[in-house]
């Protein structure tokens, strides 16, 4: 139908408003942070913000901090998200059930940061209701979850908020998959291990590794849920980063889009390598399936 | 008959994990948020008391960021549309050179921090006067969001058989009449989908609005970071909870538009 | 309709080459071919969906071959109804005059599609929607929906195949009878042999990418033109440059006597079934490697020997060797 010569520019004319706000925003935002983070104080040489940076000792324990919080709550959330919709696939087909994973999704970061810190701060309802059950004495027994320097109240909220959204991007892969490709696998004599490794596993994989790649990248660079629930040190990065962006005269500022820049270069770089990972693995795999 | 308990137990299960992990804390911040001495060690609140409201109610400020953010969601949720439509139609319909290329351009803005990007962005954007303004703050609001509602539209299309436009046209009406009539009514469910993260995704952002508004252009995300250190619990919680309706007033409303949109459909 | 040298090629690959079909005004074509060879794909290119390679086709002495498929007065039925489901029954009915070419006003418009739902016999059911009704009745919708726009040609891609036995054999009779009184020229494209026979008033037997052979139902099933048109259309055996039909056969127990100008070949009973009041016998030719059922009111036992015999005047030769089309010789005549 659209062999027609007169259509041949149209899907570009299409897509042409939504690349010119992707190409001017992210392209034009990340090359001025690198004029910015590549300006140099006098007498000084070249990229010497990014020395700086990497010899600055706050910037490699938010560092380490935020690869903690990222890796941990990406994971979890991946395992417990994947193993919720491979047991919740048949019932998920019905609409409802389906809405039942969109709700959490409507609700924002940060309220979900805040609902962490009403239940488990110190002062929080789950050490009220340890104290009325005689588990601690005072509030200062209860263990602190909330604005730790571990983090665990930011990947509490993390987990929370993402196995919502792991369900919803694994939900389409499994329905598409052909159920009866298990029962086979399984009147045939295979285990629940190989039913998963020979049937699942090269459907669920290439997806799982991208819902990784756009999760970490989004906690890495999310300021929102550690500016309430982290601490003043170790900083995460984008907190850090906000913090030396702001701070007096601007002094900090290269520094802050030095930091920011080399996260971009870190995760460009991983989104590359993994889509092109994940669609070698697809193509490979649905040929597979067509040779089936 | 075993497989069918199983089932059921498992649906149950689910249900109270569900309830247990997002109904109960909701309700409970609403039970916060008109509560009155609800202190620790204390499981439940002294009294009722909807104090709390009212102070929210009568900032001024309050008021203000309310309509900024409703205004600044719109907004995002209707460019959103004009630019992820076309080329979510155009993604799942067409085949053409450099289409991979294209469709990971699109979902970049989620592939990059999205601070890296505003930071940059700060001083040409002081340049354009696109600074401590709603149009500035609403422009930067498309980074997050339109990956996915690209995302979720094309999906949408790709569900959608291309019979159904193969049929408007036979039948003698042109390709754009079609489309009004019979794509995006049978769209419906994705465009709801699309609206409602979208408005979501706009309403949760601090640090955006933060740099590119500058301070000026105050929505409700930027008067509840202060508030959260305040000692005030219940005021907050009140503010938890308007940010939890709001995506439900908002699909109200959306809702409504999409309904008289069909009815009009209907009309001569 | 008139269709000249139509091809189509896709990425290289030939879906079909130098169509040449004509069909007269208010008469019905059924064309019958096996998956694949092309059918759909022909009723796309006349409905303007697909733009052929080259080739042109003509509606009424006009060449529509590059207006597009809006503008077209041809109307396509898929197999699936495709009623729109968030509209009226009597909304889908009159879709096409109210946002195709020839708008009409609300009143008008209602009053045609009240009347064409009455003529499917459906008048009841205008302020349904498609999910109430069943198969059937949504194919019914769809035809008028289709007709209710006065096409000059209707295409219908095997309308019927998404209906069950019993609802098919049914609706087809009155699908027919429908086209009929209403004088509409239609194409009807389908890989039954019995159901291209109940609606065309004309065959056109299709095998990759070619029509075999063309011509009034009868014609073509007592006359076939190559082995390959025997095969997918008549009933009878079939020989390198010669056609049988079945009713010339005869079976005999085996023996070997010999009748002058008769012939005689070897066949074994597969299976019998009686219908339509008579017995048929399913045997199988070894020596050709073709099945044939011949009726016969002796009583022969499954898995027995048999002599087919028939007079050696009642073999036809095929006319041409290669699968010519019946109305090329006609076309050039006219020009």
């Amino acid at each position: 139908m659209f062999s027609n010569k007169a259509h041949k520019f149209r899907p570009y004319l299409f897509l042409l408003p939504g690349l010119i706000i992707v190409a001017c925003l992210v392209g034009y935002g990340l090359f001025s942070a690198i004029v910015e983070s590549l300006s140099t104080p006098e007498n000084e040489g070249d990229f010497y913000y990014y020395i700086e940076l990497w010899q600055n000792n706050t910037f490699l324990q938010a560092l380490g901090i935020s690869i903690w919080v990222a890796a941990v709550s990406t994971v979890i959330s991946i395992l417990v998200g994947l193993y919720l919709t491979r047991t919740m696939v048949r019932l998920f087909r019905k609409d409802h059930w389906k809405f039942l994973a969109w709700l959490p999704m409507l609700i924002p970061h940060f309220v979900a940061a805040y609902l962490v810190f009403l239940l488990f701060s110190p002062s929080g309802w789950v050490s009220s209701m340890f104290y009325q059950l005689g588990w601690i004495g005072s509030i200062g027994e209860f263990p602190v979850m909330v604005n730790d320097p571990f983090y665990l109240g930011v990947i509490f909220t993390y987990i929370w908020k993402e196995i919502p959204f792991v369900i919803l991007m694994l939900l389409p892969v499994y329905q598409e998959m052909d159920l009866r490709y298990e029962d086979v696998s399984r009147t045939l004599g295979g285990s629940k291990w190989t039913v998963f490794k020979t049937v699942e596993f090269p459907w669920v994989w290439p997806v799982s590794i991208e819902v990784f790649l756009i999760l970490f990248v989004f906690i890495l660079g999310a300021f929102e849920v550690p500016a309430l629930l982290g601490v003043t040190y170790p900083k995460m990065l984008p907190v850090l980063a906000y913090d030396w962006f702001y701070q007096a005269a601007w002094v900090n500022r290269p520094l802050a889009q030095a930091m920011m820049v080399c996260l971009s270069i870190v995760s460009l770089f991983a989104a590359i390598l993994i889509l092109t990972f994940s669609r070698r693995w697809r193509k490979k795999w649905t040929v597979r399936r067509e040779e089936i | 008959m075993n497989e069918n308990r199983k089932r059921v137990l498992l649906q149950g299960l689910f249900l109270l994990l569900f309830a247990i992990m997002f109904v109960i804390p909701i309700f409970f911040m609403f039970a916060k948020s008109i509560s009155f001495g609800w202190q620790w060690p204390n499981l439940s609140p002294s009294g009722i008391d909807i104090r709390a409201w009212e102070v929210a109610f009568r900032d001024p400020r309050i008021y203000q960021s309310l309509i900024n953010t409703v205004v600044i969601g719109g907004a995002v949720v209707i460019f959103n549309f004009l630019i992820a439509t076309p080329a979510a139609y155009s993604l799942s319909r067409y085949e053409f050179k450099g289409k991979t290329m294209i469709e990971s351009l699109l979902i970049l803005p989620i592939l990059v921090p999205v601070l890296a990007v505003a930071m940059g962005l700060h001083i040409p954007m002081i340049r354009l006067g696109l600074t401590d303004n709603l149009s500035g703050v609403i422009l930067i609001h498309l980074l997050p969001t339109l990956p996915y509602a690209i995302r979720v539209l094309k999906a949408g299309f790709d569900r959608l058989n291309n019979d159904w436009e193969e049929q408007g046209a036979v039948l003698g009406a042109r390709r754009a009449t079609v489309f009004w009539t019979v794509i995006i009514p049978l769209m419906a469910p994705s465009i709801r989908s699309a609206a409602l993260l979208v408005f979501v995704i706009s309403l949760s952002q601090y640090v955006l609005t933060a740099i590119i508004g500058g301070g000026r252009v105050s929505t409700l995300p930027m008067i509840y970071y202060p508030f959260f250190s305040s000692a005030d619990e219940a005021v907050i919680a009140s503010f938890t909870v308007m940010f939890a309706l709001l995506p439900v007033l908002f699909l109200i409303l959306f809702e409504t538009v999409c309904r008289s949109y069909l009815k009009i459909l209907k009309k001569p | 309709m008139k269709v000249e040298n139509l091809a189509i090629s896709y990425n290289g690959m030939t879906v079909f080459s130098d169509l040449n079909v004509e069909l007269e005004k208010g008469k019905i074509m059924s064309l019958v071919g096996p998956s694949g060879c092309g059918k759909t794909t022909f009723l796309r290119c006349i409905s303007g969906l697909t733009s052929p390679t080259s080739g042109t086709i003509q509606l009424n002495g006009c060449d529509i071959t590059k207006t597009k498929p809006e503008e077209r007065p041809v109307v396509l039925m898929f197999q699936q109804p495709l009623l729109f489901p968030h509209m009226t029954i009597l909304q889908n009915v009159t879709y096409g005059l109210k946002y195709g070419k020839r708008k009409l006003k609300k009143k008008e418009r209602e009053e045609k599609g009240l009347a064409i739902l009455e003529k499917v016999d459906l008048g009841s059911h205008g302020e349904r929607y498609p999910h109430q009704l069943s198969g059937g009745q949504q194919q019914r919708v769809a035809l008028a929906r289709a007709l209710i726009v006065n096409p000059d040609l209707l295409l219908l891609d095997e309308p019927f195949s998404s209906l069950d036995p019993s609802l098919r054999s049914s609706i087809r009779l009155w699908v027919k009878d429908f086209l009929k009184n209403e004088g509409v020229t239609a194409l009807f494209v389908t890989h039954d042999r019995e159901e291209a026979m109940i609606i065309g008033d004309e065959i056109a037997v299709m095998k990759d990418g070619s029509f075999q052979q063309t011509g009034a139902p009868e014609e073509v099933y007592q006359n076939p033109k190559s082995s390959t048109v025997a095969e997918m259309f008549s009933e009878g055996v079939h020989f390198e440059e010669s056609f049988l039909p079945a009713n010339q056969l005869t079976i005999r127990p085996v023996s070997n006597l010999k009748v002058s100008d008769t012939e005689t070949i070897r066949a074994v009973i597969q299976y019998k079934v009686y219908k339509y009041g008579h017995s048929f016998y399913h045997l199988h030719v070894p020596s050709l490697k073709q099945n044939v059922v011949v009726s016969s009111s002796q009583l022969f036992n499954d898995g027995d020997h048999v002599d087919l015999t028939y007079l050696r005047s009642s073999v036809q030769p095929f006319h041409n060797e290669q699968s010519t089309i019946y109305f090329t010789d006609k076309a050039r005549q006219s020009r």
